[in-house]
């Protein structure tokens, strides 16, 4: 088992303080770029290829563009809009949301009691038969925040950051 | 010009002498005559590109030939052989015996402007013993059929200006209003204004109160509104001073309010909720018993019109009937009592009218969830209601696998004493679908206990399909059929899809190998969930039904409910609420069966044809309930009835490589027929519950997920796909190490590929046995827009019972010009059993 897996960046501003800074994190399924809101100018080498990411801040909107290989992919954010972690997944070439949540993969020596008391977590959604949990976050942490915390405890945690499950229809 | 068509007259010639008698000695019979000989075509001499045709050209004898006679055939024309069409010989020969000798000309239908071509086809002089009249030349006119198609370039992928559209972002009760938000999308380049009201008056006409209008302006367009809507514009309803047990409706609509709620349809710039009151004037959001008068004679009412259980060619309240037969085929099943007794079935949905008359006896108590329960006032932790007023889902689904029967009340259920449970999954206010998703579908054991069900019906699927399934997921599925029902497996059963018209930009070929794939959604690809399509009155693919190779089998499922029949089942309690206030539903509350609204005849979409094969699963497990998850779906697959028989493949060529984009329907190395629009064919309850009888559960052998096979060269090389060439690139690679056994369950294939517009390649799969499996359709719309193939997973059925030993084939096409691109990689997993001699046999 690893730990979270995390790229190493090539940034210009970048590691000033907690969640102003862009991220490549791993989800289960996916290597997203999380786009913290202050976050800017900074570069990246995904699995998808490089990335260069550049935020603006207007009267009415945060405005994200990133750019991978020859495609620049735009989102604007109303300031006003409910707060949610941005992030951009290079391989479906769209931006998403990092959940208010981690997943922690179960192991037998798992102690989630320290984990939760450690974040100020909220809720465990536990998934015994899969193997897994979901722990939420207090409101006002960034789950790339978590994540250092994480890192920092002496137990070693398989944690990741979620992602919203597609969508559905009714058929 | 018109067709010709030649009819050979057998002149038969007697080979006694005359009558008479005559008593005199044998007297020697002159010799026949040489047969005469001719040359002819059949069909018209003048043929259309775009129907793909296939010419027959022939020497026809009069008589059989008493020796082998032959001509050359020469083939000129302006139309170029092997790229506009291919014959299938060079000569004609007519073998000893035989009257006549023919070869095919296959006339290509290849998407280029070439003007009407011609072939010209001409007899050599004959050898052997004939006599040739008529005329040595035959010529065929070929009409041009569609020029190129042009498809949208990445580039100019972009939303047409005027899109303007609006949908409900939220919807929430509290102690004293109700709350909801309409959120706008406008990337047209005017301003739009929202408009929201509400009213008891389903047309509006009287008792409007408005909300409010909004000014909504253009915005520049985002490339994922999905995962960022816009700011919803929120409104609220104060509950004082509503009426009691009433019907609210809330309209919300952009620009202009529709003339009426029919003309919902014709203006997609409007969209409804609704709610309803309680005695106390609180919104109501627990089930409320309502007293109905049963027929006395205590049949079902609407029975005889419900053609999915027995078609009789009924018109199911449309106006026109189907085919008689075109059903689930359970005349006997119904006669013998078959209910779905002692199962559990769980209705993974917008919620369940627990208390509905026609559903209520065989709800199992206490076990349905309501996940919204705890943010809806008066709402109860058992009762997944559905507040919204406007049709719930679930209850309609729900009747379709498990309305009681001969309760004098609508109509019944495929089984009708199967144990109902709702999880109204649909109405969860919480952000974490996953979680409520990965309870409801059997990794939960209290609130609710879903570790108990015995079938999950999954009617619904990604709004914007694309990726793989979630590991969660998988280890979800992967629970759910190794450990529930203690070890057996619990079935999960899930709607196909309804998107096979649903193209932004259509090709031809998308008429018949649809838009977007049943493939591509998450959850499909994997062979524990069993992907049902739907089929009409008539005995064929219904209108909206996906196809794919991961198709397992086909249920009814109609047409919308108008010009012809959809499926009639139960809907929300009470004349001014639910699906039967649809403009589309003919059995409204002014017809004599349907009174207090309590049904509808318009329901349809895989939606109903997933329940009605989760009620014949539990058909399965009620006589036989020693069988696996795997035995279920071996016996659908082994009863499955070939539906729409005669369906061609879907052929064309590129750069005069014939290409074919679905197959007609075709027998796999283990003797089973697969199409990609039926899967293995029609679910047959009779002939599955006549197999169930003598199947040997668990004779299927152990099931087993191989490693990935990706260790031949050919499949880590980067492969240059071909552009617009129906030949694309094939590889080949050796699989070899399962058992000789070994009888596939499921081949998934992983493919990775760099190609601008992914959207132009189809891929293919031929097993060992040389059976192809289109595993993805060219002109798949899940790529609409996007880029690349990035260890992208396509399941296969059509190898079901065949060995995974041997030569596998890989191909993959690019079918338009100028954007290219090559496949990265890829490689194959198989999952397998051993079928044993107890196993029913195809």
């Amino acid at each position: 088992m690893h730990r979270l897996t995390r790229l190493t960046l090539a940034t210009a501003a970048l590691i000033c303080c907690m969640t102003a800074r862009a991220q490549l994190v791993e989800s289960l399924d996916a290597q997203v770029l999380a786009l913290p809101a202050g976050a800017s100018g900074i570069t990246a080498t995904s699995d998808r290829g490089h990335i260069a990411l550049d935020t603006q801040v207007t009267a009415t909107h945060r405005i994200h563009r990133v750019r991978l290989g020859d495609e620049e992919f735009t989102l604007q954010v109303p300031l006003g809009a409910p707060p949610r972690h941005v992030a951009f997944d290079p391989t479906s070439r769209r931006f998403t949301r990092l959940l208010p949540s981690l997943r922690i993969e179960l192991e037998p020596d798992t102690d989630l009691g320290m984990l939760r008391e450690a974040l100020g977590a909220t809720d465990v959604t536990m998934f015994e038969p899969l193997g897994f949990a979901f722990v939420a976050l207090p409101e006002d942490m960034h789950p790339l925040d978590a994540l250092d915390i994480i890192d920092s405890l002496e137990h070693d945690y398989q944690a990741t950051v979620r992602l919203p499950m597609p969508a559905i229809e009714w058929r | 010009m018109k067709a010709i068509r030649v009819v050979a007259l057998w002149l038969v010639i007697g080979a006694c002498g005359g009558g008479g008698g005559g008593g005199g000695g044998q007297s020697e019979a002159p010799p026949p005559p040489p047969p005469n000989a001719t040359f002819e075509l059949s069909g018209a001499a003048q043929v259309n590109e775009s129907d793909n045709p296939l010419v027959e050209i022939s020497l026809v004898l009069d008589r059989p030939a008493r020796e082998t006679i032959s001509a050359p055939l020469t083939i000129t024309g302006t139309a170029t052989r092997d790229y506009d069409y291919a014959a299938s010989g060079k000569n004609l020969s007519v073998a000893p015996g035989e009257t006549s000798a023919s070869i095919e000309i296959d006339i290509y239908r290849d998407f280029e402007a070439e003007g009407d071509e011609t072939i010209t086809l001409e007899l050599g002089t004959l050898t052997g013993d004939a006599v040739f009249t008529g005329s040595r030349l035959l010529s065929l006119e070929i009409v041009d059929g569609k020029g190129p198609v042009a498809l949208k370039s990445l580039e100019e992928f972009e939303p047409d200006r005027e899109d303007i559209s609006l949908f409900p972002a939220y919807y929430e009760v509290t102690e004293n209003s109700v709350d909801f938000g309409i959120a706008v999308w406008n990337f047209s380049e005017r301003t739009t204004r929202l408009g929201v009201d509400y009213s008891t008056d389903i047309d509006f006409a009287e008792n409007v109160e408005s909300l409010g209008q909004i000014d909504v302006e253009a915005v520049e367009f985002d490339l994922d509104p999905f995962a960022f809507p816009f700011i919803p514009h929120g409104f609220s309803i104060p509950l004082d001073g509503l009426r009691t047990d009433t019907a609210y409706y809330i309209r919300a609509y952009l620009d202009e309010p529709p003339a009426s709620f029919a003309e919902l349809e014709a203006d997609g710039n409007a969209s409804y909720l609704g709610f309803a009151t309680d005695a106390n004037g609180k919104v109501r959001t627990r089930c409320q018993v309502s007293e109905r008068v049963p027929d006395p004679s205590g049949d079902d009412p609407l029975f005889s019109e419900q053609w999915h259980l027995v078609n009789t060619g009924q018109s199911a309240f449309s106006d026109s009937g189907g085919v008689s037969g075109a059903d689930l085929d359970m005349r006997q099943a119904i006669d013998d009592g078959a209910s779905g007794t002692g199962v559990k079935l769980a209705i993974i949905d917008t919620g369940l009218e627990i208390c509905h008359p026609d559903l209520a006896a065989n709800i199992v108590q206490g076990e349905s969830y309501n996940f919204a329960f705890a943010n809806m006032p008066g709402a109860t932790e058992d009762d997944p209601f559905n507040h919204d007023v406007m049709g719930d889902h679930g209850t309609s689904v729900a009747g379709v696998a498990g309305a009681s029967a001969a309760n004098g009340l609508g109509g019944r259920g495929v089984a009708a004493k199967v144990g109902l449970i709702g999880y109204n999954v649909g109405f969860s206010v919480s952000e974490e679908n996953e979680s409520d998703m990965l309870k409801a579908l059997g990794s939960s054991e209290s609130m609710p206990n879903s570790a108990s069900v015995d079938i999950f019906n999954m009617s619904w699927g990604t709004a914007v399909p694309s990726g793989n399934s979630s590991e969660d997921f998988v280890r979800l599925f992967k629970h759910g059929t190794s450990t529930l029902r203690g070890g057996l497996g619990a079935v999960y059963i899930k709607a196909a899809g309804n998107a096979f018209e649903e193209c932004l930009h259509s090709h031809p070929l998308n008429r018949e190998v649809g838009c977007l794939g049943s493939n591509t959604d998450p959850d499909q690809n994997l062979p524990y969930t069993v992907s049902i399509g739907g089929f009409n009155a008539s005995d064929r693919k219904s209108s909206y039904s996906s196809a794919g190779a991961n198709l397992w089998v086909v249920a009814p499922s109609g047409e919308e409910g108008q010009d012809a029949p959809a499926i009639i089942t139960t809907d929300q309690q009470g004349a001014a609420i639910g699906y039967n206030l649809d403009p589309r539903n003919q059995l409204t509350v002014d017809h004599a069966l349907n009174p207090d609204g309590d049904y509808v005849s318009a329901f349809g979409g895989t939606s109903s044809a997933a329940p009605a094969t989760a009620g014949v699963v539990a058909l399965l497990l009620e006589a036989e309930p020693a069988l696996s998850w795997r035995d279920v779906k071996h016996l659908l697959a082994v009863s499955a009835r070939k539906i729409d028989p005669d369906i061609t493949a879907s052929r064309a060529a590129f750069k005069g490589h014939p290409y074919i984009a679905q197959h007609a329907w075709l027998t796999n190395g283990a003797g089973y027929n697969f199409h990609n629009w039926y899967g293995f064919g029609a679910i047959s309850v009779d002939a599955a519950l006549d197999l169930a009888a003598s199947h040997v559960p668990m004779s299927l052998g152990t099931f087993t997920e191989s490693d990935w096979f990706d260790d031949a060269p050919a499949m880590d090389e980067s492969l240059t796909i071909p552009d617009a060439d129906g030949a694309g690139i094939t590889r080949s690679v050796a699989i070899s190490g399962l058992p000789e056994t070994a009888n596939i369950e499921a081949v998934v294939l992983e493919i990775s590929a760099e190609h601008i517009y992914p959207i132009e390649l189809g891929v293919t799969l031929t097993s060992p046995s040389g059976m192809p499996s289109v595993v993805n359709a060219p002109f798949n719309a899940v790529f609409e827009g996007f880029r690349d193939l990035q260890s992208w997973q396509l399941m296969s059925n059509a190898f079901y019972g065949e060995s995974p030993n041997g030569d596998w084939t890989l191909n993959v096409v690019d079918l338009v010009a100028e954007d290219t691109g090559e496949v990265t990689s890829w490689r194959l997993k198989f999952y397998y059993g051993e079928h044993g001699d107890g196993a029913a046999k195809p």
